[in-house]
């Protein structure tokens, strides 16, 4: 019943089932007519590399906005994690721990980052039934402060060697470490949300809350766990982009916020809630990463792309309330 | 978002009687705490110079408050007030410095039609926010945040990031410096707005079915309101007093620039939060907004006054918003999550 759900709605919204894939491949062909290197084999890795951190930020999103919530923090997080895990490398190091050590040490300040954020995210909107918007807004402000206060508005340095060989440069049977990281979360992902009590009864919590509590769905404990599921993900992606630029960045996740809603809502997931799934981000970041990879090659300015990403996010909310009330 | 809107979910509790005066009661205290607590323990916040400052700020604030607050009565959002104020900033500068070279020695006439021009700019994004929600079904926030994306774009793009200077003194001296009865420009703007769209609110009809249709959309329509037509005279109006800001503040900086504003969007919806306008509409009213408005403000003077560092008065604030949020729970009447 509740797959039937998801799947009548896929008819009626627009950007949803199959569009996504048509629009990703309606893009390829426009820019491999228009840009001759855009086939080439260096630009197709490189755009898998540089859509499979969307692909996490935008999975993060989409969780949240399958039990009707989003989250605007995402970004400074990204920043927030990126200072505080760059430091306790470096600090490791330099307490002469070997690099192997740093670097676990690092993964952990991470996650555990994102799972403080993400678990007081959850707290605010499941226990206390706050807005996640304003839950959300204000730990996006917290965040942001913590990253730039802590590491005063510079780039942390001296991270260890191994960090950028292990997890941007580094390659698994052959595939950058980078796409295996997307591919496994988002089979994870898929798995908890058509596997898991938790991740099914998702669906149902952001259709109709009120039919979740009085179905027994423990509502307030899932959303919690949303939550910080969200920042999690949100924390590996964070490590993973900290490796690639080899510093610790206070200002990394910028566009993050902005970009993973765009991806997730072209992808197909909804405010409303309800909607979306583990492969759907993944349309929606290839999608987003190939148009400005193009766009790039085009040599079209920055701000032409900022307005030309805004439209599409804009495109996607028509006819998201089609069919109900007034 | 505004899903109450389209879906006509149950009307949104109105302020019962305790409700009104403990709200009523606690915003004032908070604020006379504050002042009086500055007044004692910092001695240049009644400085001159800095009670000028602030009260600009506040009109600032007040002035794009007051818009949020319009659209939020009605179970909306705009996400776009911070560049409608950028992008009134850009226009109006580029066009003043154009329009004194079109007409030589005619600085009012040039000027008025910057004005002009720039709120026409503001008005349009508002029209445009409102159509897409109304005609296009679409959320709010997912609109105004591409708006947002477009309309920032747009700025940076026309200024490639360089502030416009070289404005006619004629306008920075008026607008930007000018007092009237021992007050700023910006400070008669934004009483005349309070005091116009309380007005409004309370006496006419338009008011009357702002809150109709926050409360419930789906009895205002049945009852013959104009429901559409509300919806995106609010989304114009905000816009418009965002262009408005941008422009009293392009005067008093004295040039046009891409990234001013930027914290309004923040800031406006924070105002309203701590106001008790309410997410799902229907409920908040425009004295709060104002008072809040002067709260928020005077409390980002006095952490600069003790010299909290900028960063760290960024923390606060997220934490002001959540704290405000949580005393606004109880009006919550449970239930959704979004």
């Amino acid at each position: 019943m509740l797959e039937l759900a998801a799947r009548s709605r896929n008819i009626f919204k627009p950007g949803q089932g199959k569009t996504p894939a048509l629009l990703v491949l309606m893009l390829v062909a426009l820019f491999s007519v228009t840009q001759s290197n855009f086939l080439s084999t260096g630009n197709i890795s490189n755009v898998a590399i540089q859509s499979s951190y969307l692909i996490i930020f935008a999975l993060a999103q989409t969780y949240v906005m399958i039990v009707r919530g989003f989250d605007l923090s995402i970004g400074s997080t990204v920043s927030l994690i990126s200072v505080a895990s760059s430091m306790a490398m470096s600090h490791a190091l330099g307490l002469g721990f070997s690099p192997a050590m740093a670097i676990s040490s690092g993964v952990i300040t991470g996650i555990a980052i994102g799972l403080v954020v993400g678990l007081i995210n959850g707290v605010f909107v499941a226990v206390f039934r706050l807005n996640p918007f304003i839950v959300t807004l204000a730990t996006m402000n917290i965040c942001l402060g913590l990253a730039s206060s802590i590491s005063n508005g510079f780039q942390i340095f001296n991270l260890p060697d191994g960090l950028n060989a292990t997890f941007y440069q580094g390659s698994i049977l052959g595939i950058p470490v980078p796409v295996v990281a997307a591919f496994v979360l988002v089979g994870l992902i898929h798995v908890v949300l058509t596997q898991m009590k938790i991740g099914r009864s998702s669906y149902i919590l952001g259709a109709n809350p009120q039919a979740a509590f009085v179905a027994g769905i423990p509502v307030t404990s899932y959303l919690l766990l949303a939550y910080a599921l969200c920042s999690a993900l949100a924390a590996c992606g964070a490590i993973l982009l900290t490796a690639r630029t080899g510093s610790g960045e206070p200002n990394l996740g910028g566009n993050l916020m902005l970009e993973s809603i765009a991806a997730a809502v072209v992808g197909g997931a909804s405010l409303r809630g309800g909607s979306g799934s583990a492969f759907t981000p993944v349309f929606g970041a290839v999608f987003i990463t190939i148009l400005s990879n193009g766009m790039n090659l085009s040599r079209i300015d920055g701000y032409i792309q900022q307005m030309i990403l805004g439209a599409i996010i804009i495109c996607t909310a028509f006819g998201e309330y089609k069919g109900r009330g007034s | 978002m505004n899903t109450n809107i389209i879906q006509g979910s149950p009307p949104t509790v109105r302020p019962g009687a305790f409700r009104i005066s403990y709200r009523a009661i606690a915003l004032p205290a908070i604020l006379v705490a504050t002042l009086l607590a500055l007044a004692l323990l910092e001695p240049r916040f009644l400085n001159q110079l800095n009670l000028l400052n602030l009260s600009r700020n506040i009109s600032f604030l007040t002035i794009v408050g007051l818009g949020q607050m319009l659209v939020m009565l009605l179970g909306g959002l705009d996400l776009s007030v911070g560049v409608v104020v950028a992008i009134s900033s850009v226009t109006a500068a580029s066009m003043m410095n154009h329009a004194v070279i079109w007409w030589p020695g005619n600085d009012a006439f040039a000027i008025a039609v910057a004005c002009l021009s720039a709120m026409g700019v503001a008005a349009m994004i508002g029209l445009l926010n409102g159509l897409f929600i109304v005609k296009g079904r679409a959320s709010a926030f997912i609109v105004t945040l591409g708006m947002f994306s477009v309309v920032g774009g747009v700025a940076y793009y026309v200024t490639a990031g360089i502030p416009i200077y070289g404005l006619p003194a004629s306008f920075t001296n008026t607008l930007g410096r000018g007092m009237l009865f021992g007050l700023p420009c910006s400070v008669h703007f934004a009483l005349f707005l309070v005091a116009a769209i309380l007005i409004v609110q309370q006496r006419t009809r338009i008011g009357r079915y702002l809150y109709a249709v926050g409360g419930n959309a789906h009895a205002a329509n049945l009852s013959g309101i104009p429901v559409n037509r509300t919806i995106i005279s609010a989304y114009v109006a905000c816009s418009f007093l965002a262009g408005l800001a941008g422009l009293l503040i392009t005067a008093r900086i004295g040039a046009g620039q891409a990234n001013l504003g930027s914290e309004y969007m923040l800031h406006s919806i924070a105002v309203c939060v701590i106001a008790g306008v309410s997410l799902r509409g229907g409920v908040g009213r425009v004295e709060r907004v104002f008072l809040s408005a002067i709260l928020l403000t005077i409390f980002a003077n006095a952490m600069n006054l003790v010299r909290i560092d900028s960063k760290l008065q960024t923390i606060v604030f997220g934490i002001v918003l959540l704290g405000a949020a949580m005393m606004d729970r109880s009006k919550q009447s449970g239930g959704g999550n979004a």
